[in-house]
C-alpha cells in the first residue's frame, strides 16, 4: 500500500499537468486569456463585453439581407471579448505591467505586430494572428490611455484581411480601422 | 374465501368524488397559477440568491412579477383585434415571457463588494449553462446580462438581466422569438449607430 502511494499521487500530478496543458490549448488559435481583471475600487469603471458565436451568428442573421458583406464578416467570427477598466493610483501600474506582459507574450508566440503608437499620454498596440496570407484568425488591440482608461480587445474567428477595416468600423475600434486603412495604402498604391 | 370483495360504491358517489377530486385540482392549480405571477422562475431566482448572498446586507422584496407564456398568448390573442402601431405589436408578438423583481437594501450601498457579487453571479449562471455578455461597473451602479451558452435561435432568444442601482436590486429575465422584432427592425432600422459605444 506504502509502495503504491508514491505512485497514485504521481498519476494525480500528471493527469493534472496534462488537463491544465489540455485546456490551455483548446482555445483557438486566435483567442488570447488576458486573464482576470478586477474592476477598480472607488467607483471606477468596469465594462466587459463577451460575445459569444451564437450571439454573432445572430447578429449576422439581422444584417443578413441588408448587409451581405457585414453577415460575412460576422459569421466568421467566434468571439468578440472588450474589456474596458478605468485607471486609478490603485491599478494603474499593474494595468501597464500587464500590457507589457500580454504584449511580449503575443510577439513570442507568433503574433504578428502591426500598430504600435505611442502619442502623448496614448499606448496602442495591434497584434494579428495569421494562419497562411489570407486568413487572420485573431485580432487583439491594447490601449492605455494615459490617466482615463484601458482597453483590451480580442476577436477570434475567420476573417479576410480586407475585412479588417469594415471589422474595425463595426465594431467601432479606430486603433483597428487606422491599421486596416495603412495596411490596405500600399496595395492600393501598386 | 374471496380476497377480492368487491366495494359497494353507487354511480352517484364515484361522481361526487370526481367532482371534488376536479375542484380541488382547479383550486390547486389555480393557487399555482395565481401565486406563478409573483414568484420568478429558477434562473432568474438563482441569478438574485447568488447576488443577495454574495452581500453581507439585508435585502427587502418590492415586487415579483411572471409574465408566463399562457399569458402572453392571451395577450398576443386579444391584440390581434386591437388597433396597435407595428412597432409595440412587434414586441409584444415577440415576447413569450418576462419576469421582474425588485428588491431594496437595507444598509448603505457602500457596504457592497461588486466584484464579489460578479464573480458569484458568474458561477452560479456559469454552473446553470448561462454565459456573462455584458458587466458594467459605474459610479456604484452594476449591469450584468447573461444568454444561455445553448439553445439560442432567432426563434428562441433568452436573457437574464441584474442591475443594482442606489441599492435598488433589480432581477428579471424574459424569452422571445426575435423574428417580428427582426421585421420592424428590417424596414425601419438605420444601423449606423451615431454614438459610437467603443470609440477606442
Amino acid at each position: 500500500m506504502k509502495r503504491l502511494l508514491p505512485f497514485a499521487v504521481g498519476i494525480s500530478i500528471c493527469t493534472l499537468l496534462v488537463s491544465a496543458a489540455v485546456s490551455a490549448e483548446s482555445l483557438p488559435p486566435g483567442q488570447v486569456d488576458f486573464g482576470k481583471f478586477s474592476p477598480p475600487g472607488a467607483g471606477g469603471e468596469f465594462v466587459e463585453v463577451n460575445l459569444t458565436s451564437s450571439l454573432i451568428s445572430l447578429a449576422a442573421k439581422f444584417v443578413e439581407k441588408e448587409e451581405p458583406d457585414v453577415a460575412r464578416l460576422l459569421g466568421g467570427l467566434q468571439l468578440v471579448r472588450v474589456t474596458v477598466i478605468g485607471l486609478n493610483d490603485d491599478n494603474r501600474d499593474d494595468l501597464e505591467k500587464r500590457t507589457q506582459k500580454i504584449r511580449k507574450e503575443l510577439d513570442s508566440k507568433g503574433w504578428e505586430r502591426i500598430v504600435t503608437a505611442q502619442k502623448e499620454d496614448q499606448d496602442v498596440g495591434v497584434y494579428l494572428k495569421t494562419r497562411g496570407k489570407d486568413t487572420i484568425q485573431g485580432v487583439v488591440v491594447t490601449v492605455m490611455e494615459g490617466k482615463k482608461q484601458a482597453v483590451f480587445v480580442n476577436v477570434v474567428g475567420d476573417i479576410k484581411p480586407e475585412q479588417l477595416s469594415m471589422l474595425g468600423e463595426k465594431l467601432h475600434i479606430d486603433p483597428l480601422k487606422k491599421a486596416a486603412r495603412a495596411t490596405e495604402k500600399p496595395e492600393e498604391e501598386k | 374465501m374471496d380476497s377480492f370483495t368487491p366495494i359497494n360504491s353507487g354511480p352517484g358517489l364515484r361522481k361526487g368524488h370526481l367532482v371534488i377530486l376536479t375542484l380541488l385540482l382547479g383550486l390547486g392549480l389555480a393557487v399555482v397559477g395565481v401565486t406563478g405571477y409573483f414568484r420568478l422562475g429558477s434562473d432568474s431566482a438563482a441569478l438574485r440568491s447568488s447576488l443577495m448572498k454574495s452581500t453581507p446586507a439585508q435585502w427587502q422584496k418590492k415586487i415579483a412579477v411572471h409574465v408566463g407564456g399562457f399569458t402572453m398568448g392571451v395577450v398576443r390573442t386579444t391584440l390581434r383585434w386591437v388597433k396597435l402601431p407595428p412597432e409595440p405589436r412587434a414586441a409584444i408578438e415577440a415576447l413569450r415571457t418576462a419576469e421582474v423583481g425588485v428588491y431594496t437594501l437595507q444598509t448603505a450601498p457602500s457596504s457592497v463588494d461588486q466584484e464579489r457579487i460578479v464573480a458569484a453571479a458568474d458561477k452560479t449562471m456559469r454552473a446553470r449553462g448561462w454565459d456573462r455578455v455584458l458587466g458594467v461597473i459605474k459610479e456604484g451602479n452594476l449591469v450584468l446580462a447573461y444568454i444561455p451558452r445553448r439553445g439560442l435561435s432567432v426563434g428562441s432568444m433568452k436573457c437574464c438581466l441584474a442591475v443594482l442601482h442606489d441599492g435598488i436590486l433589480v432581477v428579471g429575465s424574459a424569452k422571445g422569438d426575435l423574428q417580428p422584432l427582426m421585421a420592424i427592425a428590417k424596414n425601419r432600422l438605420d444601423f449606423c449607430v451615431s454614438t459610437p459605444p467603443l470609440a477606442l
